[in-house]
């Protein structure tokens, strides 16, 4: 039951939508960050009548109750909304379909502009030299 | 405790402030024999998170720009963190304490002052004159520029004529370039920044790839930090760094310092020294200065970090997205100078920021979690901008530094911070809001989100100890001299006397060069 009830916080907290996928199913390691804040799914499950209880609900009742927590412990909820998040946010899944690519900044880099931009703002930057001088002596 | 032999000099710190000085008063005085002492180390360039496929964890986590974010995440080995008490204060301090300071993990934006900021007591009533002017500090300024190198465009109509830059500015890219013609569309004043950031290759370094986290520490080297830029030419001239060096004490006797007592993993030393410089942020140095009893009313007051606050435009097409150094795109003064008309004075910049990685920006949701949080995301990712709007914070006593009165881990006193935004910086803001939002729908945007306050922009800690002619109001002289010790000299952000609009990383290197030059002329 615990692993279900810990995917079924995750999803809860960050669910599906299209091709973007919910928490239990982005790849996470979410161990050390759920035994961390372990106080906060605690409550939730206390809200629900049991683990049991919570996994059964229907998604909208499962919001409510982890809403009501964080409602009560709003310092502890927002740390584990915060840790969850940045594991989620940070995997190759739904970065990918963020539409953004999966891979480290470097070496690579990327491109930035197009041909055509130092002409144009060369053109719109002669009207703002053409004020010669708007800082105060 | 160990006695080591004299030296003349003594810097504490080795960022921005501290290698700008050590750099010139070595080229300047090379008779001196100076001694470096740094609490943290070098960084690796090849363990950074840009190397990492994960690197979003990092920003959040070991590599954020909080030093209390990076200690509870475990702590950093390069940047020897200590914790900050932030409780009060409206703004977070950030910093990197280790070789290169905050340039490690700076955006590089790189504007000077205004000729006025020098004189805003004489202009209009509010803070206080510097002991010295733009022109006086110019030559300083284009130094500093030399020695950074700068990526930018002459030219700009907000300030007196520049040196042409080595560069031309980093790419606008289509964020940059929206912005550009929204600015155009309202006859308003922009330009792209002066960046730190090599768009070419130059001085032995590459040319930025725009690869993004320039604040989690450049792995190229492209982007200017002073462990590249002053310290080896420094090291190179016969100064010695020593890291791992917490300094817990300048040593005073009868009026003028002895030396400083530091920390290392081996035990405590005493090193004797002629002049001692402190240059560890404006924190950092009214923390050591407050630690060793100097005494002066105004040491650790007049906190100023800038009121910053920004709004998000989201528009119907893609951006860049999360590409490109963050600060370093266009800005514009249209509203810089007082008007006295808009309900304050002085001025606001406005400048547009590049987006954050996908975490970065969901970490910043108004509802971080549930279908919320992906209806927010799918709406901004790759199609927000932020104008950052910055305000000169005028210098206020009861905003400050101070110790805690028990010891911290680094066996230096604990320090807090307090400081509470003013009404005046409120009302600027919120013109300058305004402002922001106009120019975003100029540009396009579909929407806007006004964030009236960034707590997480505490870079600039400025004012501590700052510089005057009457010791009841200031620390130091013009020369950074402190009123009172003799042979004790403040060589960083602490010295400002106003904080500007702007960033002031140029303004820092600046005033640290001329207190540099001027220690070698009278030590000549």
């Amino acid at each position: 039951m615990k692993a279900s009830f810990d995917d079924t916080v995750l999803d809860t907290l960050f669910p599906g939508l299209g091709a973007i996928p919910p928490a239990s199913r982005a790849g996470l390691d979410a161990t050390a960050v759920l035994t961390r804040h372990g106080a906060v799914l605690t409550a939730i499950a206390a809200a629900a009548g049991g683990e049991a209880a919570f996994v059964a609900a229907d998604t909208g009742t499962r919001a409510g109750l982890v809403e009501t927590v964080g409602t009560a412990e709003p310092a502890a909820f927002q740390a584990l909304v915060l840790a969850v998040s940045a594991l989620y946010h940070a995997s190759a899944p739904v970065v990918e379909a963020y539409g953004w690519v999966a891979r480290a900044p470097q070496p690579r880099g990327f491109a930035v502009g197009a041909p055509t931009d130092e002409a144009e703002a060369a053109q719109l930057l002669e009207k703002v030299r053409a004020r010669r001088q708007i800082w105060r002596a | 405790m160990k006695r080591l032999e004299p030296v003349d000099v003594v810097v504490v710190g080795a960022g921005l402030g501290a290698a700008a000085f050590t750099r010139h008063l070595a080229e300047e005085a090379p008779s001196l024999s100076i001694v470096v002492l740094e609490r943290g180390g070098w960084v690796d360039r090849a363990a950074l998170p840009a190397y990492k496929a994960d690197f979003q964890r990092d920003v959040l986590g070991p590599y954020a720009t909080s030093p209390n974010v990076r200690l509870a995440a475990g702590g950093l080995a390069p940047s020897a963190d200590y914790a900050v008490d932030d409780s009060q204060s409206d703004f977070k301090p950030l910093m990197w304490s280790g070789v290169g300071g905050s340039t490690v993990n700076w955006a590089a934006h790189f504007p000077r002052f205004h000729p006025s900021d020098f004189r805003t007591r004489t202009l209009d009533g509010v803070g206080d004159d510097w002991p010295f002017t733009y022109a006086d500090l110019e030559p300083f300024y284009d130094l500093n520029d030399a020695r950074f190198g700068i990526a930018g465009l002459a030219g700009d109509p907000a300030y007196p004529p520049k040196p042409q830059r080595p560069m031309p500015p980093i790419a606008l890219g289509k964020l940059g370039m929206t912005a550009a013609r929204g600015f155009d569309r309202l006859g308003w004043h922009w330009w792209p920044v002066d960046s730190a950031i090599n768009s070419r290759v130059h001085d032995g370094r590459p040319a930025c790839n725009h690869c993004g986290p320039c604040q989690q520490g450049c792995v190229t080297g492209a982007k200017a930090s002073t462990d590249m830029t002053h310290w080896p030419q420094a090291i190179a001239r016969g100064v010695e760094m020593r890291t791992g060096a917490v300094v817990l004490q300048v040593e005073i006797a009868a009026g003028r310092v002895t030396g400083v007592t530091y920390r290392t993993a081996g035990g405590d030393v005493f090193q004797p020294a002629g002049t001692v410089v402190v240059a560890g942020n404006g924190v950092g140095t009214a923390r050591l200065l407050l630690a060793s009893g100097v005494t002066a009313p105004a040491l650790g007051r007049n906190l100023m970090y800038h009121g910053a606050g920004y709004v998000r435009g989201f528009f119907a097409e893609d951006l860049d997205g999360p590409v490109g150094p963050t600060g370093c795109s266009i800005y514009s003064h249209e509203f810089y100078e007082t008007d006295r008309s808009r309900g304050f004075v002085r001025g606001v910049h406005l400048q547009a920021t590049r987006e954050n990685p996908l975490a970065v920006q969901a970490a910043r949701l108004a509802e971080p979690w549930g279908t919320a949080a992906h209806a927010a995301l799918l709406r901004e990712f790759r199609r927000s901008m932020a104008i950052l709007v910055v305000n000169e914070d005028l210098p206020e006593p009861e905003n400050h530094v101070a110790l805690t009165g028990e010891t911290a881990a680094d066996g230096l006193p604990g320090v807090k911070v307090v400081y509470r935004l003013s009404d005046h910086s409120r009302r600027a803001l919120d013109f300058g809001l305004d402002r922001a939002e106009e120019m975003l729908r100029a540009a396009g945007a579909v929407e806007t989100v006004r964030v009236p306050l960034a707590p997480f922009t505490g870079w600039h800690l400025l004012g501590t100890a700052r510089m005057g002619t009457d010791p009841a109001t200031s620390v130091t002289d013009g020369s950074g001299r402190v009123h009172g010790v003799s042979g004790l000299i403040v060589a960083d952000g602490s010295l400002f006397t106003t904080s500007a609009a702007v960033n002031p990383g140029s303004t820092i290197g600046a005033v640290a060069t001329k207190v540099a030059d001027d220690l070698a002329r009278a030590a000549a």
